[in-house]
């Protein structure tokens, strides 16, 4: 059985490709099979983070045009055999994107796929319509910051209304919170909005902390999906958010602020 | 002073052929701006094909005051093929009781109705409520409560408008906009962006209305969650309508066309459990007390 999962969020900047990136990571190496696609015609970024830039031949919007079957543009990921990339046309917007054509893709994928993984642009125009319209679950990440918080309230109205399974009466899309940027130290100071406080304004659990780490930098610019860096509490904090996608309990960490030890306190940790 | 009248009033007898009596409808405003006839007509067609459940074939009334000189005869024909053909059906003239009324009621063809109470009563189409814009819907003065805000017209957003199919309201236009039938239920949070308008009728929300959203009825309003964003009761000029809500934190509640917003509203009910109800041209905000009626 397999599922398209968007990863979305309204605004732009918060971590969505960075997400879907170590979320698709997180379900290979848990054995599914996965595909992950980026949806940002024309501003493709995804296939850096995956760290194969180097190997896209054809991508997204030449599968839809026909000019190459899907198995053709799939990149196989170096690290894990069940997973590949479907990157997005740099040359092109999102116009080149047709809903026939997303949904053919999308139904090719699903026949070889336990896990279509659709890494949204921001906003919600056609691009982020398109890449939430087909899915059955949705992770919509969000900072802990008013604007952020708004938008992707705006999202998961959208979710609720204009996807296929809205129109279809097919039952709603199941909706994630995925908040991305957490700093406990800020929250206890007052200057960030808490997990509570973003889950009471969206009327829906987080799935997953990420907390800001360098790490999640690093991870970027080297092309290696954060989660995949284990000492690191943003990749462990991910693992986590894919336990729990997958119906494990796990209790949240990383969102309380460490009590400061004597020496830290003198050094300044 | 306008209460809900029975669909038929007891004293009817059953011999009696019809009945004849005062009735207040909700009827729509149309206030020209400029002689633009092809220009209306694009504007109205525009806001009808947006929501045609609330407006196509609606009833308006013109309201020429804002043009510089009345239209010629062949101008007024004209326009008012233009309104039919975008999807309004006119009704009446808006003007000031005397010569005038009875002047452009016969340029039109169409009766006229005294424009100072038709201020307060009906809801104007111009006032554009764009939320995917996020314009504001209520008009920038900082006029508070005593103003008379135009009430927006609703403009439902097909499918975002009604996230259940069991909150599906369906509004025929052949239901008079006094004939209340039963709520309309929400029970889905309606969030940022999204505008349910009950027409007709009541409106339930037994979840939260977030920053953003609007939640529209043309009778009373109830929030059960959290009530973040614009809640407009008597959205066709009910001044009865109330609104009632369990944790008040609104960016603008309006009562047939009165509105507060957030910073006229005190600190002391922010949070609360209030009613808001329209007491002469005031709008007033009233705790709701478990113990003591309000």
């Amino acid at each position: 059985m397999s599922e398209v999962i968007v990863v979305t969020s309204g605004k732009g900047g918060v971590g969505k490709t960075t997400s879907s990136a170590s979320l698709a990571c997180g379900f290979a190496r848990r054995g599914k099979k996965v595909a992950v696609v980026d949806f940002d015609i024309g501003l493709r970024n995804l296939d850096l983070i995956m760290g194969c830039e180097r190997r896209v031949v054809y991508d997204f919007v030449n599968v839809i045009n026909r000019d190459c079957t899907l198995k053709q543009a799939l990149i196989k990921d170096k690290r894990f055999d069940n997973l590949s990339v479907l990157a997005a046309s740099q040359t092109r917007d999102k116009d080149a994107l047709t809903q026939d054509g997303v949904e053919r893709v999308l139904g090719e994928l699903r026949d070889d796929f336990d896990i279509i993984l659709c890494d949204s642009p921001a906003g919600i125009e056609r691009g982020a319509h398109l890449a939430m319209y087909y899915a059955d679950r949705a992770v919509v990440v969000v900072n802990p910051e008013v604007s952020s918080v708004r938008d992707s309230d705006r999202v998961l109205g959208l979710l609720s209304s204009k996807t296929q399974r809205a129109e279809k009466g097919e039952g709603n899309v199941s909706e994630h919170l995925l908040l991305t940027r957490y700093s406990p130290e800020r929250v206890l100071n007052g200057d960030m909005m808490s997990v509570g406080d973003v889950e009471e304004i969206l009327g829906i659990k987080v799935i997953g902390v990420i907390p800001e780490s360098p790490a999640v930098l690093a991870a970027s610019n080297a092309g290696v999906p954060v989660i995949l860096d284990e000492n690191s509490e943003a990749g462990q904090a991910y693992d986590d958010a894919v336990a729990r996608l997958s119906g494990e309990e796990r209790a949240l960490r990383f969102v309380d602020a460490r009590k400061k030890g004597l020496l830290s306190r003198l050094f300044g940790g | 002073m306008s209460e809900s009248s029975p669909a038929l009033s007891p004293e009817v007898d059953q011999g009696q052929p019809c009945e004849l009596r005062q009735a207040q409808f909700g009827l729509f405003l149309l206030r020209l701006l400029q002689a633009d006839w092809w220009g209306i007509q694009g504007y109205v067609a525009d806001r009808v094909g947006s929501a045609p459940g609330l407006l196509e074939e609606a009833a308006v009334v013109l309201d020429i005051d804002a043009l510089t000189q009345p239209p010629s005869p062949e101008e007024a024909a004209d326009l008012l093929d233009r309104l039919r053909a975008a999807g309004l059906r006119p009704m009446a003239i808006a003007a000031d009781p005397g010569e005038q009324a009875r002047e452009l009621a016969r340029l039109f063809g169409l009766p006229s109705v005294p424009r100072e109470r038709g201020r307060r009563r009906q809801a104007r189409v111009e006032v554009v409520a764009e939320l995917d814009s996020n314009d504001h819907v209520a008009p920038s003065e900082p006029a508070v409560g005593k103003e008379v805000a135009p009430a927006p017209e609703p403009e439902p957003e097909a499918a975002a408008v009604e996230p259940t199919s069991t909150a599906r309201a369906t509004p025929t236009s052949s239901t008079p906009a006094t004939e209340t039938t039963g709520p309309m239920i929400v029970s889905q949070p309606v969030r940022s962006g999204q505008q349910l308008y009950a027409r007709g009728r009541d409106l339930i929300v037994t979840a939260a209305v977030s920053a953003g959203a609007e939640v529209i009825a043309d009778g009373n309003i109830h929030v059960y969650g959290r009530l973040a964003g614009k809640a407009l009761a008597g959205a066709r000029g009910d001044e009865q309508a109330r609104i009632y809500c369990l944790d008040f934190q609104p960016e603008l509640v309006s009562v047939a066309g009165h509105y507060r917003l957030l910073e006229s509203i005190p600190e002391s009910s922010r949070g609360r459990a209030v009613q808001v109800v329209l007491d002469g041209e005031k709008l007033d905000i009233r705790p709701l007390n478990r113990s003591a009626g309000a």
